[in-house]
C-alpha cells in the first residue's frame, strides 16, 4: 500500500464531500460556497481526500450511513488550490476512508478572523467544484 | 395563490417597511456601490404580469419555501456535524427575501443554502460572473458579498 503520509504533488487531484444542501442544479456555479465553510471541528483544516487512495464514494464511508445518500463529491486539482495560496497536507485517519487530508489554511478560527478574505476564496474554490462533479446522490440509489 | 403580493409582516428594523426595503436595496444594487453601474442583462428586474406579481414568481415561491424548509434542520443535518439554524436565523432570511421581492428590484435568487455554521445564505448568480451572497448569521444581521467581473469584490452588512 502507498504511504498516505507522501506529501501531496501538485499533480494530483483530491475529493470534497458536497451535502445536497450545498448543490444547486441548474446555475453557473452549481456547488454552493456552504460547502467550503469550516465548521467547530475544522481546527485543523478544512478535509479533502486524495485521489490516488480512494474512490470518489469511498469518502463517503465516514458520513453516517443514512446520510451517505445526501452527497455529492466533486474534485479539485491541488495545483489549482496551489494557485489560491491553498495548500494540501497527508492527515491520515486510521479509522476513515484512506488518504485523508487538509487544506490548512482554511480552518474555522481563520475563516471567522477575515471572513472577507475568505468568502471571496470560497466563491472560487466553489466554481472549481462545479466544474468536476465526479458523484452524485443518485449513484447510491439501486 | 393570492392576486396581491402582501408587504411583508415583520422587518430588520424599526422604521416602515417600505422605507426600509428601498434602504436595503440601496444598498444592495451594485450601482449604487461605489458608483459602479450594472450591465444590461446583470441583475435585472422582474415583470409584472397582469396581477401585480413578478412574472418569476413561482422561482421566488420556490426559495421561500426551500428557506422554510431549513427550520426543519436539526444539528448533524449532514452527517458531518452542522449546526442547524435556529428558527430566528431562518425567518430572518425569509423577512430580508420577502422584503427584496416586495421591492421587486431583483430576480428571484438563484439558491438559497443553509451553512453548516447556522447561518443561512441567498445567492444571485449569472452566466457573466456576477455573483451575489447575502449570508444571515444572526437574527437581522446579513453579510453581502458581491463580484462582479474584473472588478474588485464588494462587501458590506446589513443593516450598514
Amino acid at each position: 500500500m502507498e504511504d498516505e503520509l507522501q506529501p501531496v504533488d501538485d499533480g494530483e487531484f483530491v475529493y470534497r464531500r458536497i451535502h445536497r444542501q450545498h448543490f444547486q442544479p441548474g446555475i453557473p456555479s452549481c456547488v454552493l460556497v456552504t460547502a467550503f465553510r469550516p465548521t467547530d471541528d475544522d481546527k485543523s483544516g478544512l478535509s479533502v481526500f486524495r485521489q490516488r487512495f480512494v474512490q470518489p464514494v469511498d469518502t463517503l464511508l465516514s458520513v453516517k450511513e443514512e446520510k451517505r445518500k445526501d452527497h455529492y463529491v466533486a474534485r479539485l486539482a491541488v495545483a489549482d488550490l496551489r494557485k489560491l495560496g491553498l495548500s494540501v497536507v497527508p492527515d491520515p485517519d486510521p479509522l476513515g476512508p484512506h488518504g485523508h487530508s487538509l487544506i490548512p489554511e482554511l480552518t474555522t478560527q481563520a475563516y471567522h478572523a477575515d471572513k472577507r478574505r475568505w468568502k471571496d476564496l470560497q466563491e472560487e474554490l466553489a466554481k472549481l467544484a462545479s466544474a468536476d462533479i465526479v458523484h452524485r446522490p443518485d449513484s447510491l440509489v439501486s | 395563490m393570492s392576486g396581491v403580493l402582501e408587504r411583508p409582516a415583520r422587518s430588520w428594523g424599526s422604521r416602515p417597511i417600505p422605507g426600509r426595503a428601498h434602504e436595503l436595496l440601496h444598498s444592495f444594487l451594485p450601482s449604487e456601490a461605489n458608483g459602479r453601474h450594472v450591465r444590461a442583462g446583470t441583475l435585472q428586474k422582474n415583470a409584472l404580469n397582469n396581477e401585480g406579481l413578478p412574472a418569476s414568481d413561482a422561482a421566488w415561491l420556490a426559495m421561500l419555501e426551500k428557506l422554510k424548509s431549513f427550520r426543519e434542520l436539526e444539528d448533524d443535518w449532514d452527517g458531518q456535524g452542522a449546526h442547524g439554524p435556529s428558527e430566528d436565523v431562518v425567518n430572518s432570511a425569509i423577512d430580508l427575501l420577502e422584503i427584496i421581492r416586495y421591492e421587486g428590484e431583483l430576480p428571484a435568487p438563484s439558491a438559497v443554502a443553509p451553512s453548516p455554521d447556522g447561518s443561512v445564505l441567498i445567492v444571485w448568480q449569472e452566466q457573466d460572473g456576477m455573483y451575489c451572497e447575502v449570508e444571515v448569521v444572526r437574527p437581522s444581521f446579513a453579510e453581502v458579498m458581491l463580484k462582479l467581473p474584473g472588478q474588485e469584490t464588494l462587501h458590506w452588512t446589513i443593516p450598514n
